[in-house]
């Protein structure tokens, strides 16, 4: 059984092989040539694997006026491309599994030997689900671990769209997602388009939602209050590590100020926050060392909604219904 | 008829819904064992409904399926039955060889005898390395007639085994298929719009007009109990017991049920099957 449903899917399965390998190489090529750019450039080595603040600034300085344009077209295109990779995978595993079947009739084959329906569905899952996860595990961690050095040279939080969906646990989750609402999608749905239009809209949406929505408050974000250096220019704000959420002008008493008038740069911003009445600087973040309790969160909701989608399309269920509505009549 | 063995298949009452429309209406049935049956009617007469239900693909709105002492609504595919679709879905990419491996993994538990399947593709001609997606309809239709055989079935369920085979191909399944049950004794149900594939192969009846089972048993005695009478067209038949009456422009036909008296100027012949099957066929249809 396990070896039917491999050699049904077996060429999905090595077309999404074959995408994920190409993904990982050109992701391995890319920080090769950024570490090499680097390195080339004066920067520690110690640097590459951890961007610190110091890091940061001597890769700045290094590459002042220097840094190839190559790098920064390649990180956000990259990040887009790895975005759609679950999803592709997903689909291809998941896309012919059962709605091939029953297109082809062979449900009613495999159905009238000796396998139960359970057995069927769950084994079909099983052989075409795994190796979703399986390719998309190399994927995370070769993308985490490629952009890393790319925190020196363009200030990104991995908790933003798009490093987080496409590093660590999230696109293992994303994959599983989009294989769930495919394959179950075949069950219920006749035709060739409805699983793929109902993968991706879902897939979509769900990123889209989780992304704006909900993550920003997988946990309580934090405030950060910098106080403001009146006598300098720039009035020492900075950036604060993290997911930056919001930032707002805060009074002596605390009351976020929206307008404060000092934005057209005719008056040093110190002198004129001063007069504004303006004490403070207040940044809203999610810290970057949650990111792998913010994966875990993430991961478990596509989890939940995938195990949704599958029992909704749980044959025995589908066929009941099918039932209940052969007998509504007239 | 008493049935002295017990039914190999059995429909209490049995109805299915689909939406408004019934596709079967209170059918009861008994099939005894080793009887290689007909189930005729014309299309949309609710054959394929029925062997579905036998299956366990589909479950009736009514009534009770018995099929070797199980279920099938309950428990799906009964182990001792085999069931080969119209359309002889078979995994079109796979090789012969591949197809056979594929046959025996979903029947590990069952009764599997793979190298009876292997024996009749080889009897058939057809090439293990050959692609299932190039094969003739009729050897798509022998494959899928050995994998069913290959569950050594004790009832074989066939829906229009022999549709869309050209005439040499019909007589090869046919022929399998008649031999392999003569052999193993196993009752056969298959089903078909053409009455003339089967009138030699069977010796069971079941014709289902509108959902609802109209004649149902022995052929021999259903041929005993019947009588057909021809006369001049002007001399009338008292109707009871008339099933279906034709008339053309000299001749009257008529399919009259049990025995009785002839009438004057008529004369009296034992009918053929398809005279039975006509005459019931159009009976549902001067009814409506």
């Amino acid at each position: 059984m396990i070896w039917l449903v491999w050699r049904r899917q077996r060429a999905a399965l090595l077309t999404a092989a074959g995408i994920v390998a190409a993904c990982c190489i050109v992701l391995v090529g890319g920080r090769a040539a950024l570490v090499a750019h680097l390195l080339e450039h004066g920067l520690a080595e110690r640097c590459i694997d951890a961007p610190s603040e110091a890091c940061r600034s001597t890769a700045t300085t290094a590459l002042m006026g220097s840094e190839p344009v190559t790098f920064a077209v390649f990180l956000g295109p990259s990040e887009l491309v790895l975005l759609a990779v679950p999803l592709v995978v997903g689909l291809l595993a998941g896309i012919g599994l059962f709605q091939r079947e029953l297109d082809e009739g062979t449900d009613v084959l495999a159905l009238t030997q000796s396998v139960s329906v359970t057995r069927w569905w769950a084994t079909g899952l099983l052989v075409a689900g795994v190796p979703v996860v399986l390719l998309l595990v190399p994927l995370g961690l070769v993308a985490g671990w490629a952009y890393t050095p790319f925190e020196l040279i363009h200030s990104f939080s991995p908790l933003e769209t798009p490093l987080f969906e496409s590093s660590g646990l999230a696109p293992i989750a994303y994959g599983v997602l989009a294989f769930a609402l495919a394959a179950g999608t075949g069950l219920v749905a006749r035709g060739n388009l409805a699983p793929a239009v109902v993968a991706v809209s879902g897939y979509v949406v769900v990123m889209f939602v989780l992304a704006t929505v909900a993550r920003p408050q997988y946990l309580p974000a934090e405030t950060v209050r910098l106080a403001i250096d009146f006598t300098r220019p720039d009035a020492a704000i900075r950036d604060v590590p993290g997911w930056t959420l919001g930032r707002r002008w805060v009074d002596a008493q605390g009351a976020p100020r929206i307008n404060t008038g000092c934005g057209d740069g005719s008056r040093p911003l110190g002198q004129c926050l001063r007069d504004a009445g303006i004490s403070g600087y207040e940044v809203r973040t999610q810290p970057n060392s949650r990111y792998w309790v913010f994966q875990l969160i993430e991961t478990a909701i596509l989890l939940a909604l995938s195990a949704v989608a599958l029992t909704l399309t749980h044959p025995r269920l589908v066929s009941r219904v099918k039932d209940r509505i052969d007998l509504l009549g007239r | 008829m008493v049935e002295t063995e017990r039914a190999v298949l059995r429909l209490d009452g049995v109805g299915k819904q689909f939406r408004a429309r019934w596709a079967l209406r209170d059918c009861s049935l008994e099939l005894p064992p080793g009887r290689v049956c007909a189930l005729v009617g014309p299309n949309g007469a609710g054959k394929t409904t029925l062997l579905t239900l036998a299956t366990g693909l589909r479950r009736p709105s009514s009534g009770r399926i018995d099929v070797l002492g199980h279920d099938p609504a309950r428990t799906g595919m009964p182990t001792g039955a085999s069931f080969v679709a119209q359309h002889k879905p078979l995994y079109r990419s796979f090789r012969v060889v591949e197809m056979l491996r594929a046959a025996a993994a979903l029947n590990v538990t069952g009764q599997w005898d793979g190298a009876y399947t292997a024996r009749l593709v080889d009897q058939a001609g057809i090439g293990l390395q050959e692609r299932v997606r190039e094969l003739s309809a009729g050897q798509r239709a022998r494959i899928a007639l050995a994998i069913a055989l290959g569950r050594r079935p004790s009832l074989l369920l066939l829906d229009e085994p022999l549709a869309e085979l050209d005439p040499l191909a019909r007589r090869q399944v046919l022929g399998t298929l008649l031999a392999e049950a003569a052999e193993t004794g196993m009752t056969v149900l298959m089903s078909s719009h053409v009455l003339a594939d089967l009138e030699d192969a069977c010796d069971h009846l079941v014709l289902l007009r509108h959902g609802r089972v109209r004649l149902a048993g022995d052929i021999d005695a259903l041929l005993d109990t019947h009588r057909r009478l021809s006369g001049r067209a002007r001399d009338t038949l008292p109707r009871t017991a008339v099933v279906h009456t034709s008339t053309t422009a000299r001749q009257t036909t008529a399919l009259v049920r049990g025995p009785g008296d002839t009438p004057t100027g008529f004369q009296v012949d034992r009918p053929s099957l398809e005279d039975v099957v006509l005459a019931y066929l159009q009976e549902a249809e001067d009814a409506a």
